[in-house]
């Protein structure tokens, strides 16, 4: 009747609670395979580990209720611990490595939770037997984290009665929860209480439990769930990771964010990223990009400060003080010039000189009065030295050397006094100006000046003709100058120049150049050597 | 790859900043006696970067600044130098003389602090301020102090600047390392443990105050303990954390890593005798850790084979 009466009981508390529990010694019945595969399908561990604590005063007592917690446990397949000699075997079967959190990658939870961790045992069941007319079982039921979560007094008219109700009392009024997570390894907090990490498998109090789910670098997931009596409860749920932010400060208000190439946003906005490693690129117009790395955390806000650059152009404005501080200044160019002139003085030289007499005229032939002007033009280089102050300044050195190959028609008076025709064929003019003042001004890169001074002109002039033999002409006439130009600076140093020069000759039979002039030129400061300046060699 | 981790760890300082005030010095010399002004600068930048205090890096980048014909900017350099340098020093009349020369080159010119390092000081102060010295990531007055120097920032405000950023770097550093009242031990990982590596490194690399850098060499033996029983080098675990409980007096928790390392290394003996010389120390200054020092020890006895002595300790655990 009692075997019967057992094996009742174990049906009923296995089909209530749903879980898989082995009593000490293991018994195997018959209907076993049936049990397994229902516990299997709602998904409770046959591997919870109870240990019992049973005191008394009387040891008789104390076997006759372990008895009876055995017995009407048959049919279950978990372990229950039920005396001091299986505690001490489990001891010694149950070594694991040691808790993570003594190596401290996570807080230790109570030292009584971690006696619960390293033996695997899910729940303690106290019992304080107290004999009398009917045997009186205080239990309390204290889960893996070292809490009491339930209190109870159960009856019965001898111990083994007493063991029953105390099991009856017990797995109707608990449930199972299992929580699985994806990925693993969450904490678990139930109520407020880290309970452990996922995949994680529990025995609690029937009722409502709030839990909440926190993985590094994922968005923690809360809930709850309701525990009921003698079944098994399962979360399951998969982490979304959490974002981290960038943020990239300093820059240009139009910097736009490249984040792994991709336009992420623009300089001070909140960028929100998935956690990992990035390769930053700020670009903004005008400034040199910049990149950078940064490794985005889960939940963190990673800042980088974007100094950029002013793109190095040539045509960067330039400080006008390292343009003026610059004294000495060489220019060098290609010239064009074209004159309405005449050649008054040109000769041969000699006693029997050849002389230059005229143009034609209108119609071609040999003027009778005065010298006729013609416009040539000519080509040809030109180089100044010079002296700068802030504004004013002295043109050490300025010469030109022009060319030219008119081939006109001109009147020449031969060796025989005779007036003869002839060709103009070349042109060669050398012009030094030993005195310059100019004025500038500097806006920005610009440089405008005028300039004024005098030099002389030197001529010689290739003549052929039938009658006389190859000769040349020389002419030499001093002339004033007046300038206009300006000078664009790509650096300090180094800048480009145009101007205009009128040039007009004492002899007014000459008449005046205009020449127009492109080039290049360069600055210098104390090429000299006459300021104290920081040694060549150290 | 956790050794790997380890390795790389280990090797950071190794790689960190190459060349001392006296290289850079020497380099940036030879650069300038060819000529070579740009290259110079950079050195004589990086020396001072190196040591703030130093004058000559000062009046040499000046030279270097004054060939360059960036005369305005050599004059804050000269005066840096002139500012640092001895009064006796016998140049200071030459150096005078150059400073005025290049003065008055530089017109009604001012120099003033590039955009860029401008606003990485402002920047930097920010954090400094903040306090924050150093994130995961790269981020804090570390990275901005680093950003700082890549933009070529030398001025005599970067001692304090290292000062402040070295001491704040420490108090982070200990601040992550000191357990809660009640936790047996600071609570990092891996990626945490190297992040103090880190926080340790740059304080090194920033702090030229004996006191700092002993604190700093001391420290580290915790963090190489730390790293080595998280990558699972129990063997050098334990031996490093017997010198880093030797280094650390005051930092009682490091006893439990020789406890955890010589129990890892099946040590029992000597670490039975390491949890009873812990216990004692717990007894007085931190009783909170007995109940779990009894856990430890029956893991111990458990491994041990002495399963009666065991289960009487995981049983008044348990109770």
């Amino acid at each position: 009747m009692r075997r019967h009466f057992s094996a009742i009981m174990g049906l009923l508390v296995c089909l209530l609670c749903g879980s898989a529990f082995a009593q000490e010694p293991t018994e195997t019945p018959e209907s076993e395979p049936e049990q397994a595969a229902v516990t299997e399908a709602e998904g409770i561990s046959a591997n919870e580990i109870v240990y019992w604590v049973i005191d008394s005063d009387d040891p008789k007592a104390v076997a006759e209720f372990r008895k009876g917690v055995a017995d009407s446990l048959s049919g279950e397949s978990g372990r229950h611990i039920l005396s001091d000699e299986a505690f001490q075997k489990h001891v010694t079967d149950s070594v694991g490595p040691l808790p993570a959190c003594f190596r401290g990658v996570e807080a230790c939870i109570s030292a009584k939770a971690l006696a619960f961790d390293a033996l695997g045992i899910s729940q303690v069941i106290r019992v304080k037997l107290k004999p009398g007319e009917k045997v009186e079982a205080n239990l309390d039921l204290v889960d893996s984290r070292g809490a009491t979560v339930r209190s109870a007094v159960v009856s019965g008219a001898n111990p083994r009665e007493a063991a029953f109700a105390a099991i009856r009392e017990i797995y109707d009024a608990t449930g199972m929860l299992s929580v699985r997570t994806q990925p693993e390894g969450a904490d678990l907090q139930v109520d407020g209480s880290k309970v452990g990490t996922t995949p994680y498998l529990g025995r609690f109090p029937v009722g409502s439990l709030k839990y909440k789910l926190t993985l590094d670098q994922h968005e923690p997931k809360e809930g709850s769930v309701e525990i009921r009596s003698g079944r098994s409860e399962v979360i399951e749920h998969e982490f979304d990771q959490q974002m981290g932010v960038l943020k990239v400060v300093g820059a240009p208000a139009n910097a736009r964010v490249f984040v792994n190439g991709e336009l992420k946003g623009l300089g001070n906005e909140r960028i929100k990223l998935p956690p990992g490693n990035y390769t930053i690129e700020v670009k903004a117009e005008g400034y040199e990009p910049l990149s950078d790395n940064a490794t985005v955390e889960a939940g963190g806000e990673v800042e980088r400060t974007a100094p950029m650059r002013p793109v190095d152009e040539l045509f960067d404005p330039i400080g006008p003080e390292s343009i003026i501080l610059n004294n000495y200044l060489v220019r060098v160019g290609f010239e064009h010039v074209f004159q309405s002139t005449s050649y008054p003085n040109a000769s041969s030289g000699g006693d029997n000189a050849v002389e230059f007499f005229s143009f034609p005229n209108d119609a071609g032939t040999q003027p009778t009065v005065g010298n006729i002007a013609k416009t040539i033009h000519g080509n040809g280089v030109r180089l100044d030295f010079s002296y700068a102050f802030r504004h004013f300044g002295l043109v050490l050195l300025s010469m030109s050397y022009h060319g030219a190959s008119p081939d006109e028609d001109i009147f020449v008076r031969g060796t025989s006094g005779a007036v003869e025709p002839a060709k103009l064929t070349s042109l060669q003019r050398f012009q030094v100006r030993p005195f310059q003042v100019f004025y500038r001004h500097v806006y920005g890169n610009w440089v405008p000046f005028a300039e004024v001074g005098m030099g002389a002109d030197f001529q010689w002039l290739g003549i052929e003709s039938d009658v006389l033999e190859p000769v040349t002409l020389t002419q030499a006439t001093p002339f004033y100058a007046i300038a206009f130009g300006a000078q664009y600076h790509f650096t300090p140093n180094y800048f480009a120049t145009a101007r205009y020069s009128l040039q007009g000759y004492f002899d007014s039979a000459i008449g005046s150049d205009h020449e127009l002039l492109i080039g290049v030129g360069a600055a210098f400061s104390n090429i000299f050597g006459f300021d104290v300046e920081p040694p060549e060699k150290l | 790859m956790r050794a790997i981790i380890f390795a790389l760890i280990v090797l950071f300082p190794a790689v960190g900043w190459a060349l001392s005030w006296d290289e850079s010095m020497k380099v940036a010399n030879a650069a300038y006696n060819k000529g070579d002004y740009a290259s110079a600068s950079k050195s004589y930048v990086a020396a001072i970067q190196k040591e703030p205090r130093r004058a000559e890096a000062y009046r040499n980048l000046a030279r270097s600044l004054f060939w360059m014909d960036t005369y305005s900017r050599a004059v804050v350099f000269y005066d840096n130098y002139l500012r640092l340098a001895d009064p006796a020093a016998a140049d200071i009349e030459q150096i005078k003389a150059e400073r005025s020369l290049a003065a008055s080159r530089s017109a009604d010119e001012v120099w003033v602090i590039p955009e860029d390092q401008r606003l990485a000081r402002a920047a930097l102060q920010k954090e400094l301020e903040a306090g924050r010295f150093y994130a995961k990531g790269g981020g804090g007055a570390w990275a901005l102090y680093e950003t700082l120097l890549r933009t070529g920032y030398a001025q005599p405000d970067l001692v304090d600047v290292r000062v402040l950023l070295s001491q704040g770097l420490l108090n982070q550093f200990e601040s992550d390392l000191l357990p809660a009242e009640n936790e047996l031990m600071p609570n990092l990982d891996l990626e945490q443990w190297q992040l103090q590596s880190e926080r340790l490194d740059a304080a090194r690399e920033v702090s030229s105050d004996p006191a700092v850098r002993d604190i700093i060499s001391r420290r580290a033996a915790i963090v190489e303990t730390g790293i080595a029983l998280l990558t699972n080098q129990a063997d050098d675990a334990a031996k490093l954390a017997a010198v880093a409980r030797t280094k650390n007096p005051d930092l009682k928790f490091v006893a439990w890593y020789e406890i955890v390392a010589l129990t890892e290394i099946e040590s029992y003996q000597p670490a039975l005798e390491a949890v009873n010389a812990y216990a004692r120390v717990a007894q007085d200054s931190r009783p909170g850790h007995l109940p779990y020092i009894k856990v430890v020890r029956a893991m111990i006895l458990q491994r041990m084979g002495r399963a009666t002595d065991a289960a009487e300790l995981f049983q008044a655990a348990l109770r």
